[in-house]
């Protein structure tokens, strides 16, 4: 079993794009083990016999392949907090150095 | 010898639709984010719903590379923070506990009878566009975000590290365009339809992952770079470590990439929006009883109806617009093997010099078969067709441009009677050799022709030559 500690939750917290306090930690550190803790008791049971299930729906609907159109740009544009020529604006995206 | 496998991503351009949502799939020339809806802008709450048509093309696909299909259709999240995916997970397909891509374990024969293995087919969905307003995407201050493209249609074919060098992975990746392209399943002309990430390590030294390359040439090049730098590394005894860069199409360099390494956690889960679909053994029979004429059935087929060579047949097919062609020209004119040698080695020197490809030129089937019918008939010298082929390519018309230009070879034999007397006039002394030396011969034909402006028939000048010299 994956022992929880901090250096754990701070690659979760990478993985994660977010940042915690050392008190937040702490407080995941708990509750994480608690969460794998529930699932350890559910390893538990004999479950040999019985098809794991992904997904409550056997089958998925599928779509025919027919065009709708779908939202303006400006409908499309209205919740991005910041948007040039059409374009919604994103953080710059390359970090490596140019060695 | 290095050892290189191809994650090749292509859109599935047959699509009127996006993957998982009815906004349409052709975005080309509109305006950013005018062509997007909820789910493929990832809004909160928005639910995927798979395309059959998407799913049907990729079981044509994988058919057609011999691969095991699965018996369901599972689509996974796969978690990544990046500008071009909103709601921080594309939607693919993974080989894991619950769920497993559309298709496994075929394969493509290249033309030396060796078997590059394929080892996986995923349906995913495509990321928007990012674009780099201030800069390149070193430089960019910040980027603009286009989701048009987000949510399109791909399958991503994944290859095993079977390919040696940069060649062998440009034939594979010409054979496989040139599979897809018989399916109709991707016009690879359309730009940004099939990109490539490589992986490639040579003895000694870690694998390298260099992403995101656009074109087969681009592959071809980035190869090449990558093996030679690496190679260059080992000989100074300096490690070749394991990493992903990224390829310069300007500067023709590959460089290191964003993420300092620590090795990536997709944590990939089956997508709870979306349940299997079932692939049944009905659905892929009827599948495999319409797929049209595959390039390996076209290329024997070539060999047998048309008596042609395999290698000549192999380079018409690699390139289903061509092969079209070609079989469009011999409709007009049956001359299988002059049309063939005609493009094979001239009309496709030009197509290449204008870095376009087959489909993109302007000459239409009736142009080749003029040009062929003038010489036939000695209007035209083989000389004449060559020069002018590059006008045809862009659309002229041969018979026009013969006119326009006076190109009509001559073969006023009074007329070239005159001109070779003036030529012996001149040069008495190759005449007496040439009396000897039949290799003279040809010197006293070309100034013949150097005096016609080369308009006149080679072969009659000739003739005419010979004549005169024993006469
Ligand atoms: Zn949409």
């Amino acid at each position: 079993m994956v022992e929880v500690n901090e250096e754990l939750i701070k690659r979760l917290e990478r993985l994660s794009l977010i940042k915690l306090t050392p008190e937040e930690r702490e407080r995941m550190i708990r509750e994480v083990k608690a969460v794998l803790d529930f699932f350890d008791k559910i390893n538990s049971l004999d479950l040999s016999n019985v098809e794991p299930l992904f997904h409550p729906l056997a089958e998925s609907r599928s779509r025919e392949d027919s065009p709708i159109t779908g939202l303006s740009q400006e409908e499309a544009l209205l919740n991005a907090p910041r948007k040039e020529n059409g374009f919604i604006v994103g953080p710059r995206i390359y970090s490596g150095d140019q060695s | 010898m290095a050892k290189i496998g191809l994650e090749v991503h292509v859109h599935i351009t047959s699509l009127k639709t996006k993957l998982f949502c009815s906004c349409p799939s052709h975005y080309a020339g509109k305006e950013p984010n005018s062509v997007v809806c909820p789910v493929c802008l990832g809004l909160p709450g928005a639910i995927p719903v798979p395309n059959k048509k998407a799913i049907e093309e990729a079981i044509k696909v994988s058919l057609a590379l011999n691969m095991q299909i699965s018996d369901k259709v599972v689509f996974v999240r796969k978690h990544y923070f990046y500008p071009d995916m909103a709601k921080n997970y594309q939607i693919s397909q993974y080989d894991g506990p619950g769920t497993t891509p559309v298709a496994k374990n075929g394969f493509i024969k290249l033309r030396n009878g060796k078997t590059i293995r394929i080892r996986r087919i995923n349906i995913e969905e495509d990321p928007a566009k990012i674009v780099y307003p201030t800069g390149s995407l070193l430089t960019s201050k910040y980027v603009w975000v286009d989701y048009n493209r987000s949510g399109i249609g791909m399958l991503e074919i994944v290859t095993e590290p079977d390919i040696e060098d940069p060649k062998e992975a440009r034939e594979f990746l010409e054979k496989l365009r040139s599979i897809l392209e018989h399916l109709g399943t991707c016009d690879c002309t359309i730009e940004g339809s099939m990109r490539v990430d490589v992986n490639v390590s040579v003895p000694g030294g870690e694998r390298v992952e260099v992403k995101n390359i656009g074109s087969i040439k681009g592959v071809e090049e980035a190869l090449k770079y990558e093996i030679a730098r690496q190679e260059a590394l080992i000989s100074q005894g300096l490690p070749v470590k394991r990493e992903t860069r990224h390829w310069d199409d300007v500067r023709k360099v590959t460089l290191p990439s964003r993420y300092k390494e620590e090795e990536t956690d997709y944590r990939y889960f089956p997508d709870p929006d979306l349940p299997p679909t079932t692939i049944t053994e009905n659905w892929i029979k009827s599948i495999a009883s319409s797929l049209p004429e595959l390039p390996d059935a076209r290329i024997r087929r070539f060999m047998v109806q048309y008596g042609l060579s395999e290698y000549d047949a192999t380079v018409l097919v690699m390139d289903k617009g061509l092969a079209d062609f070609y079989e469009d020209v011999l409709k007009i004119y049956y001359k299988p093997k002059e049309v063939a040698n005609l493009l094979i080695n001239d009309y496709l020197r030009w197509i290449n010099e204008m870095n376009i490809r087959p489909s993109e030129s302007k000459a239409k089937p009736e142009y080749i078969a003029s040009l062929l019918k003038m010489m036939e008939e000695g209007v035209i010298t083989i000389k004449i067709v060559k020069e002018i082929l590059s006008d045809v390519v862009k659309g002229s018309d041969p018979r026009k441009l013969v006119e326009e230009r006076g190109l009509t070879a001559l073969r006023d034999q009074e007329f070239l009677m005159e001109v070779i007397k003036q030529v012996f006039a001149q040069e008495p002394d190759a005449v007496e050799k040439a009396r000897r030396d039949p290799k003279v011969v040809n010197y006293l034909v070309g100034q013949v022709m150097r005096r016609t402006g080369k308009r006149a028939d080679p072969y009659l000048v000739n003739q005419l030559v010979r004549k005169m010299l024993e006469g």
